[in-house]
């Protein structure tokens, strides 16, 4: 009964097996770090591949984890960063005990990076 | 089964242009307020059709006035055949919002 694959019903993760946003938090920072420290000027087409890349990074970093049985969402916006207002708002109707998001935000001198990784398990 | 793309798109430009409207300016406390209100009413309607989805819902404002560049892209790693994702990009005079809604199958 340890792992939920093995089970052919299931309403709740084994404890070992849920998605902890907290321990997500720090792979998607590094990514960010890793992708956009030193970036010095924001150009369109460099960060249309920048976008995709961290999303494609994150995403594969997240089926290393092994969760069984959850689904993810990811996404990454790139802003340039000239002193105009933004904001972003976001509102779930899911399952509160296993489902989760995290929400990470990179800013550097010349742009504004905002990540959302949300993960919904699936009964 | 899934609800139709324009069936999304009407509920949120609906939302919008009631909680915004296309003449608003854009003020940085107001625009956290609506966005916070248009996310909530756009799920409350989602809900409401009754289909046995969870639904995630991310909406963004931008201020338009500068000529300021914005990316995005969404990765999903799920069911494509039950699950679908949804955008739509709405524009008032002084501010753009870019709304993505999921719909996942229980």
């Amino acid at each position: 009964m340890d792992d939920a694959n093995d089970r052919n019903f299931v309403l709740r993760p084994t404890p070992g097996q849920k998605f902890r946003p907290k321990a997500v938090n720090g792979v998607v920072q590094e990514i960010l770090h890793e992708k956009l420290n030193g970036l010095e000027h924001y150009s369109m087409e460099e960060s249309e591949k920048l976008t995709n890349e961290i999303s494609v990074l994150i995403r594969d970093r997240l089926k290393v984890l092994q969760l069984p049985r959850y689904k993810y969402i990811v996404q990454t916006m790139i802003t340039e960063q000239i002193g105009h207002g933004a904001t972003t708002a976001l509102q779930c109707c899911w399952d509160e005990d296993c489902d989760s998001y995290v929400h990470q935000r990179f800013v550097t001198g010349s742009i504004w990076c905002e990540v959302l990784v949300f993960a919904i398990f699936h009964y | 089964m899934a609800i139709p793309e324009e069936e999304v798109h009407m509920i949120i430009k609906q939302v919008l242009d009631e909680v915004v409207g296309p003449n608003a300016a854009y003020s940085h406390k107001d625009s956290v307020q609506w966005n916070q209100k248009a996310v909530e009413q756009i799920t409350k309607k989602l809900v409401g059709a009754g289909k046995p989805y969870k639904y995630v819902v991310t909406s963004s404002f931008l201020q338009i006035s500068s000529g300021s560049g914005l990316n995005v892209s969404t990765i999903s790693y799920w069911n494509k055949i039950t699950d679908s994702s949804y955008m739509y990009r709405w524009e008032a005079k002084a501010m753009l919002a870019i709304v993505y809604v999921f719909a996942i199958a229980i």
